[in-house]
């Protein structure tokens, strides 16, 4: 994705970071009061800092409102508790379960939205040159990660093109099971050859360009930090502080890891 | 005024899990500004040579190494896969890369990188163009302005057009040319127009790794021409004449050869194959192709020819079942609906040779691999027996039976490949660009074979860009490019239209070139 909006300008290791440590805060809040109330702190940012198109905002929404209600449910209609309210096969809906389950769908929520923002702000080039850059990632790993995200389409192509060529072989007429786990299993030797070859002429090209992995090199892009930054972190930590507040006011908020 | 800069005396070369030495007692010496090509069958120990000079054995491939190596420190390589020499997804990124790599201050970049862009006709693209959208030749072209970025004393090219199609090939190797006494050029190539009439010596080495004679290229040519012949190396297409003793009437063997085969027309009126208006789409709103008309009878060899990219692998695949029309109709005479139009059942009257051999290859053993078909639709023992071992020894595998197909070298796998699928007798038999990367024999033998299979009945359709092949070879010619079908019919009348060869950037064949300089001086 690109550097999208005000919050693609922000720095990409950093980003990550605030997001890390509330991310954490969330998995020490376990009632779904004040988990829903921070819920909305990503959500809000999502809607009103992206500048996404309406269409790609509502099929998240969707989808992550369905894996909303997958997990609350299974909560709560599975969970321990209690105050049972009923029961009907192996349903066993309790008041402690639902809250449960509440708690942990909105925190999933929550999760998934701040996932969402960075991925969708974030250049996947700019995140790997700051992690090495404000984080002291070693070069050999950064660019090692740099080469294997270009390669994710190349394999996807291959992978698409050996299916092919096994089904005009006539490999789905294998009926017998031995025979059927035999070319599933052959399936992954060309692509893991493929993949194994690829890597080594990358390893050998970059070499030979004078890459040696060591931090004795320059960098052409610098991932630049600053105020912005620390106001974005500042920002959500007051977001966090004036709603925990509020919870705690109404002696909603319970603290805890479940 | 000549400097040795590049020196070996005694070097021996062997890699770890080889019994012999791949080079043996090699004594070189090149000189400063110096284009040296080396030539030799493959698995003669070029590209070990190539990478022992510039450093990469033993930095990144380990090997033992006895004798002498003189090299500058300073050098660069431009490798043969275009999409695995890069690491950034940008192409500034990728040269600032070399820079970087230099510890070149970043302020002193934007100016470096604007340079060599210019410097490789890379100027229109901007900074941030994606590096996968481009095509190979223009990959091939980022990729040497990266090695250039490190101003390299030397340098080194390990078959550099190998992937490229021909449009792409002709751009490199004229870049190359360009660089000619600027740098010192070492290359292993295989395409030898467009590199001939530049190149100062040749180097040329025997299937054992030794160097067997060295030159100036016109007469070492001519001293080892059957040396050459029997290796399977590429000839340049006039050599050893020019087009002026060839007008002169000088070679009348060579024209000979450039003539079309004679070929019987169909004889059955019943099309085997038609697809009317048929158009496959990327996504909803982009077409790789649109309004494909095709009619194939038995007996036919048609040839696909056009860039790459155009959609002739698509279009193949299209026909056997792997991709669906987005719109118009597909059938066969062995067909009632469309419904049977897809793999599992069309495979059973069609074969397909797939462009990398190995995506095909689903046995461990090279005989299973030519026997599976067989054994899949349970014929007779003795039946699959005879005829497998009929197929090994006509593609010369017979030694390799026990073998597994992953451990074959290029032109076996290939050879491979095109014998699992006739061990059937398909009605129809589609073949992916079979002679792309192959050596001279190789691909003579392929032919001839394919030629006996269309005799007895079986239409050809196979995607090729060896233009002398189309003429020679083919019935039918089809042109797929620009997201259309530009031509189809035979192929001389294609040759005829200056436009539509423009548009698909294809040579004129040798013959036809004859004729035309015969005629216009």
């Amino acid at each position: 994705m690109e550097d999208r909006g005000i919050i693609g300008q922000l720095n990409p290791a950093f980003k990550l970071a605030t997001h890390g440590f509330f991310m954490l805060l969330l998995t020490i809040i376990s009632d779904p009061f004040t988990s829903f109330l921070l819920m909305l702190i990503p959500l809000i940012i999502t809607f009103t800092m992206l500048r996404l198109p309406a269409k790609i905002l509502f099929t998240t929404f969707v989808s992550f409102l369905f894996l909303f209600f997958l997990s609350t449910w299974s909560l709560a209609a599975f969970g321990r508790g209690e105050t049972i309210w009923f029961q009907w096969a192996w349903f066993h809906f309790t008041k402690e379960g639902l809250m449960n389950g509440l708690t942990i769908g909105f925190r999933m929520l929550a999760f998934l939205y701040y996932g969402f923002i960075f991925i969708m702000t974030t250049n996947p080039t700019s995140f790997v040159l700051s992690l090495m850059q404000q984080f002291r990632l070693r070069p050999k790993w950064a660019y090692a990660l740099l080469a294997g995200i270009r390669f994710l389409p190349l394999f996807h192509q291959e992978l698409a093109q050996i299916r092919a060529a096994h089904r005009v072989r006539g490999v789905h007429r294998a009926t017998s099971l031995r025979e059927r786990l035999q070319t599933a299993f052959r399936f992954t030797i060309p692509l893991l050859a493929q993949g194994i070859r690829k890597a080594e002429r990358v390893a050998i090209a970059l070499e030979a360009r004078g890459f040696d992995g060591s931090w004795n090199r320059t960098f052409y892009r610098t991932i630049p930090w600053g105020y912005k930054d620390v106001v974005y972190f500042v920002v959500l930590l007051l977001a966090h502080g004036i709603l925990i507040g509020l919870s705690t006011a109404l002696g909603m908020i319970r603290w805890g890891l479940v | 005024m000549s400097t040795p800069q590049l020196l070996c005396e005694n070097l021996s070369v062997q890699y770890f899990d080889r019994d012999e030495p791949t080079l043996k007692k090699i004594n070189l010496t090149i000189n400063q500004g110096e284009s040296v090509l080396f030539l030799g069958p493959s698995g003669c120990g070029k590209s070990t040579l190539l990478y022992t000079l510039s450093g990469i054995i033993p930095r990144s491939i380990h090997a033992w190494i006895k004798g002498n190596v003189k090299a500058p420190q300073n050098v660069g390589t431009l490798f043969q896969d275009p999409d695995s020499q890069f690491c950034m997804l940008e192409i500034a990124d990728e040269i600032a890369f070399s820079l970087e790599n230099k510890a070149i201050p970043p302020e002193k970049m934007p100016d470096r990188i604007a340079s060599l862009k210019k410097q490789m006709d890379l100027d229109h693209l901007p900074d941030h163009t994606q590096i996968n959208t481009l095509s190979g030749g223009l990959k091939q072209r980022l990729a040497l302005a990266a090695v250039l970025a490190m101003e390299p004393e030397v340098l080194f090219c390990d078959e550099p057009t190998a992937q490229l199609d021909p449009a792409g090939t002709r751009q490199i190797l004229n870049d190359l040319s360009q660089l000619k006494g600027k740098h010192t050029l070492v290359l292993v190539e295989h395409k030898l127009d467009g590199l001939m009439d530049w190149i100062d010596r040749v180097i040329l080495f025997s299937p054992e790794g030794k160097i067997i004679d060295e030159g100036a290229p016109l007469p070492l040519f001519r001293r080892n021409e059957t040396a050459i012949t029997r290796y399977g190396i590429w000839k340049p297409k006039l050599w050893p004449a020019t087009w002026e003793s060839i007008i002169k009437g000088k070679h009348p063997e060579k024209v000979e050869q450039w003539k079309p085969l004679p070929k019987s027309s169909p004889t059955e009126k019943e099309p085997l194959l038609t697809l009317s208006e048929g158009a496959l789409y990327h996504r909803k709103d982009k077409a790789l192709w649109q309004k494909v008309n095709l009619t194939v009878y038995p007996g036919e060899w048609v040839v696909l020819l056009g860039p790459n990219g155009a959609g002739k692998s698509s279009l193949l695949q299209t026909l056997i079942g792997i991709h669906s029309l987005s719109s118009g109709k597909l059938s066969y005479s062995f067909t009632q609906s469309d419904k049977e139009l897809k793999p599992e059942i069309l495979s059973q009257h069609i074969g397909f040779v797939f462009q990398n051999p190995e995506h095909q290859f689903i046995t461990d053993r090279v005989e299973d691999e030519v026997a599976f078909i067989g054994k899949l639709e349970k014929w007779p023992e003795k039946e699959i027996t005879e005829k497998v071992e009929k197929l090994l020894y006509d593609f010369r595998l017979l030694p390799l039976r026990e073998a597994n197909p992953y451990t074959l070298s290029v032109g076996q796998k290939r050879r491979l490949s095109v014998a699992s699928m006739l061990l059937k007798e398909y009605k129809l038999l589609l073949l992916d660009e079979p002679t792309f990367g192959q050596d001279a024999t190789t691909t003579e033998e392929l032919l001839e074979r394919l030629e006996i299979l269309r005799q007895r009945g079986t239409a050809i359709i196979m995607a090729t860009h060896d233009v002398e092949l189309a003429y020679r070879h083919a019935t039918k010619a089809a042109v797929l490019a620009e997201g259309q079908l530009l031509f189809s019919g035979p192929p001389e009348e294609l040759f005829t239209h200056t436009e539509i060869l423009k548009q698909a950037r294809l040579e004129r064949p040798l013959y036809l070139e004859y004729q035309h300089r015969r005629n216009f001086g």
